[in-house]
């Protein structure tokens, strides 16, 4: 209990707590900003934080933790390209709700939603942290192989247009993310002597190219199409979202927390492969799963609530093993060692003050992002009403300089206006642009695995079914890949079925 | 006229001022550290470390910017900066991998491409187990591995990397054969696999296993080393271990350089700066505890610590292709 | 849509089998254990059965999206390949002479090809992003910008 108070009076400080705000703060912005993400935006304060006393640094990256993975919703809701990768997702039904001129009403279910996944995700780590340490160890190579299986058996359900085109980016990002060092033997894989190829075609430029360049396209040839002609957007009268809305989206939010908190415990996964995992899911348990891709309340606040409870989940594996959930826990490792807190099994033991400064602290800095989401609520709205000849020349921009800033190299410029043209054409072609990030973010993991799998059991193939967790989650992953195939039909012919009956019975009676 | 040459005058020495400025406010700006690691692993908190310390020998404001590029098993890292302009704004955290790649056709870059300005690890190769594995100690596990040859489960951080090249060597040494599973995810990923128990053993570097072996969910079995570990002197040598000697040493070494041909006074600007770090005892203490062994190699002793290895590891891999 | 259902069906074999083609150097399984070339070829047959799967829809399920319309050539459409040629310009220009002063004509052209005819809002506009995005990404989050290779 002491250890409780002292940690408290340390969060609560006032300097503590600007920090923590500055750090949220500074994380929204770099979120928001494409190209940026949540591990470089980690990676650029970390320094800063060596020269606070204490656990003020650290208290101030659990901010910009919190904060950047938020942050990538605006602009993903806003003008359809996703900040950070953890965002993607929520294009998919922010975009479309904000075109119908509801960006207010999406700012803030996207906002609540965060800091419900936060909050959630804060709790588990607080309670039952050792308990998901075991769980995050104890899956092996066909586990993760089946669990990144499972993630790309989302595509039928994210490719609304055609599933057999969706199959297709899938592949083809499967295939991007192939290029460079075989992640078993590193020998080169279709890297064509090229040095840039090498080390594999960086991930942010081609999302960011997919998305905001394609999209900057689509915008310029609307222009000559016809002018501006998006709806006006409803004035926003209020702030946090509609209680009948909250009521709505509740239990989509606490699933997505759920899965958000588990994914983060997993190390090697991260808020990418959790936004679109909840995404599907509030998909498959929604009474309105047609609204899907349309604007659903759902469809928004999944995304969000499943990418921030990451943040609590990632940091089960490290504090309590001393392994780093995700790259964005990986940098605040070093962050922890500079301070002289070995992490790991005695941290909990050797410093009870630093481990509830940090529980605390997480609390505290998802408020804060939420605080500050709320607050700039409307004034980020507004770009929603910025015409469209201003707001696609920044747009470009921010793509240039956004992927340059990942390597900083121009290459990844030029990659980046090469997947916007092509992304541009797939669109016209019925091609949906999630298929193919996902086939990137999951296709190492997939394959890695499965060899590692196969490595380790010398090429016995039968270790996928005797394996209880491995099975379960290839079984869910070949229902998810064909319910949406042949779910509609199933369900038709059940509807007749059932009113066959029904009708005969009423004529019976006749 | 002569209001004009003065002028003139004044205006060169305003240029020559500056340029001379220049020389000696090295760096201007901040210097990017491509570390070709993933975070969170060894050479990745080493180098953080590191550069944490250095921060304070450099001029007020500029900072050292972390970047990890760890794709193909740091390849591309080390291209990067090999091929970057020599003006001492992009460093390195080379590591030992560098004086093998090149002979197994990895890369195209070797250690005559780099300045080698301070070696931030040396450290020692072991072998570790799960504390309840039924491998006692070394002798166990070795007998343990003769018994089922290419069923004991290794695992390294990489194939061709330096913990894979040390099971080999095991392996020819002591004519064992492992079942060698890869981790590019870096060597945190081996200690967790590890812990969850779904391989044998795994050869890695001190530091990543420390935590855990404190704790007592590991434990270390030897020591590729002529003299015990200094943080660990409980744990034998796999000399003392196995009675006999083998030549069974292998250290993993990670030296921060620049791209070759920096200029004489950047190098002796840097490794100044650098020098003076790793001889404070607050950065000895600081990396003792993350269970790295200090060591003083600054320069030119670096240099020849690459060239070395570069020699060693020639020979190992040669001998390896032949079987 | 249909002609191009068939250009995609084509399409992806053609990928499929250029993946074939270029990854017949690795190594197949060595010992029984998957090797370099397992993962390539399972992703090029899945693009050849994707392909073929495409086929049979275009000819057996002639009803969905088939009457769409696709557009690849009209004037608003060559309007956003001339954007994506500018935005290459634009590249070049970063490589040429930084970010600044590249930036400075991109930012304008572009609003120029959209319609903006009021020369004082592309010049405000301009300089504001150019001034925003320097400050934030070369002074707050200390990134280094694309610099001109001719003087560093």
């Amino acid at each position: 209990m002491n250890d409780i108070l002292t940690a408290a009076s340390a969060v609560f400080s006032l300097h503590a707590l600007l920090m923590i705000f500055l750090g949220a703060f500074a994380g929204v912005i770099i979120g928001a900003l494409p190209g940026l993400t949540v591990n470089m935006g980690i990676a650029l304060l970390m320094p800063l934080t060596f020269t606070f006393q204490g656990m003020t640094g650290i208290l101030m990256l659990l901010g910009v933790y919190c904060g950047a993975i938020y942050g990538g919703s605006i602009t993903a809701i806003l003008i359809n390209t996703p900040g950070t990768p953890a965002s993607a997702a929520t294009i998919l039904d922010g975009y479309p709700l904000a075109l119908k001129g509801e960006a207010g009403r999406a700012l803030g279910l996207s906002t609540m939603s965060s800091l419900v996944g936060g909050l959630f995700s804060a709790i588990c780590l607080v309670l039952v942290s050792p308990l998901l340490a075991k769980v995050a160890v104890g899956l092996s190579a066909p586990e993760y192989f089946s669990l990144a299986v499972f993630g790309i058996s989302i595509i039928t359900s994210v490719s609304s247009l055609s599933i057999v085109k969706g199959l297709m980016g899938g592949a083809l990002g499967l295939f991007i993310a192939m290029i460079g060092l075989d992640p078993m033997t590193a020998g080169f894989r279709y890297t064509f002597d090229s040095v840039y190829l090498m080390g594999g075609i960086s991930f942010v430029p081609v999302l960011v190219g997919l998305f905001a360049f394609s999209q900057g396209m689509v915008s310029m040839e609307d222009s000559y199409r016809g002018g501006e002609n998006r709806k006006v957007q409803v004035p926003i009268k209020r702030i946090l979202p509609t209680w009948l809305d909250m009521k709505r989206v509740f239990p989509t939010q606490m699933r997505s927390a759920i899965i958000g908190t588990i994914i983060g415990a997993i190390p090697g996964t991260g808020g990418d492969i959790a936004s679109y995992v909840s995404y599907t899911e509030a998909k498959r348990w929604s009474k309105h799963p047609e609204e899907f891709g349309h604007g659903s309340v759902e469809g928004v606040s999944a995304p969000e609530a499943g990418a921030n409870a990451v943040a609590g989940g990632a940091l089960v594996p490290l504090l309590t093993l001393g392994i780093p959930g995700d790259g964005a826990t990986a940098i605040m490792m070093g962050a922890f060692m500079v301070q002289g807190l070995s992490l790991g099994p005695l941290l909990f033991t050797e410093h009870p003050v630093e481990v509830n400064t940090i529980f605390i602290g997480l609390f505290v800095a998802n408020l804060m992002m939420a605080a500050i989401g709320f607050a700039g609520l409307r004034s980020s709205a507004k770009i929603m009403d910025v015409p469209r000849r201003i707001l696609v020349p920044i747009v470009l921009t921010l793509c240039a300089v956004g992927s340059y800033s990942v390597n900083h190299t121009m290459i990844d410029v030029f990659v980046t206006m090469g997947f916007g043209v092509l992304g541009y054409i797939l669109l016209k072609l019925d091609f949906s642009m999630s298929p193919i990030v996902i086939g990137i973010i999951l296709g190492p993991m997939a394959e890695t695995n499965l060899r590692r799998t196969l490595v380790m059991s010398q090429g016995d193939y039968s270790v996928f079914f005797t394996r209880p967790v491995c099975a379960t989650f290839l079984v869910i992953a070949v229902m998810t890949l064909f319910l949406p195939i042949v779910g509609p039909k199933v369900w038709a012919w059940w509807k007749k079925r059932s009113g066959g009956p029904a009708l005969v019975e009423a004529e019976g009676k006749e | 006229m002569k209001k004009i040459s003065v002028l003139f005058v004044a205006l060169l020495s305003a240029i020559g001022g500056q340029a001379l400025a220049q020389n000696i406010t090295y760096p201007t700006k901040n210097i990017e550290v491509v570390i070709p690691k993933g975070a969170g692993g060894p050479t990745d908190t080493a180098t953080r470390t590191l550069i944490e310390f250095a921060k304070n020998k450099m001029p007020k404001g500029i900072i050292f910017v972390p970047d990890n590029k760890p794709a193909g098993n740091g390849v591309a890292g080390l291209l990067d900066v090999a091929k970057s302009k020599p003006d001492g704004y992009k460093l390195v955290m080379t590591t030992v991998e560098l004086a093998m790649f090149p002979h197994e056709g990895k890369s195209p870059v070797t250690y005559a491409d780099f300045t080698p300005i301070v070696a931030g690890v040396a450290d020692p190769v072991v072998l570790v187990v799960k504390a309840d594995s039924p491998y006692k100690n070394l002798k166990d596990f070795i007998e343990g591995a003769k018994a089922k040859p290419g069923k004991v489960q290794m695992g390294n951080s990489g194939m061709g990397a330096v913990y894979h090249l040390a099971a080999l060597n095991i392996e020819r040494k002591l004519g064992v054969k492992f079942n060698h599973v890869p981790f590019t995810e870096g060597a945190s990923a081996t200690v967790a696999s590890l812990v969850g128990g779904h391989i044998d053993a795994i050869i890695t570097g001190p530091s990543a296993a420390k935590s855990q072996v404190d704790a007592g969910a590991l434990r270390i079995l030897g020591v590729m080393d002529t003299k015990r570990f200094e943080l660990f002197p409980d744990v034998p040598t796999f000399q003392e271990a196995l009675g006999q000697d083998l030549g069974l040493h292998m250290r993993a070494w990670a030296i921060l350089a620049g791209p070759a041909k920096l200029p004489e006074n950047i190098t002796r600007e840097l490794t100044t700066a650098f020098g003076d770090v790793v001889k404070s005892p607050e950065y000895q203490a600081a990396i003792k505890k993350m269970g790295i062994m200090p060591v003083v190699i600054v320069g030119k002793d670096a240099a020849a610590m690459m060239k070395e290895d570069h020699d060693t590891y020639k020979v190992l891999i040669e001998e390896s292709k032949k079987k | 849509m249909r002609k191009y259902n068939i250009v995609v069906a084509f399409g992806a074999a053609l990928f499929g089998t250029l993946i074939m083609y270029f990854g017949r150097d690795l190594s197949g399984f060595e010992d029984g254990v998957p090797g370099e070339n397992y993962w390539p070829s399972i992703i090029a047959w899945l693009f050849i059965l994707l392909g073929a799967l495409q086929l049979l829809e275009v000819i057996f399920f002639k009803g969905t999206r088939a009457e769409k319309k696709v557009d690849l050539s009209s004037k608003p459409v060559r309007m956003a390949y001339l954007s994506a040629l500018v935005s290459g310009i634009y590249g070049g220009l970063l490589l040429a002479v930084g970010f600044v002063a590249a930036s400075l004509v991109f930012v304008p052209s572009v609003m120029a090809l959209m319609g903006e005819r009021k020369i004082w809002v592309a010049a405000t506009v301009s300089v504001a992003v150019v001034g925003t995005i320097y400050v934030f990404f070369a002074l707050v989050f200390n990134t280094t910008l694309p610099s001109s290779v001719f003087f560093e």
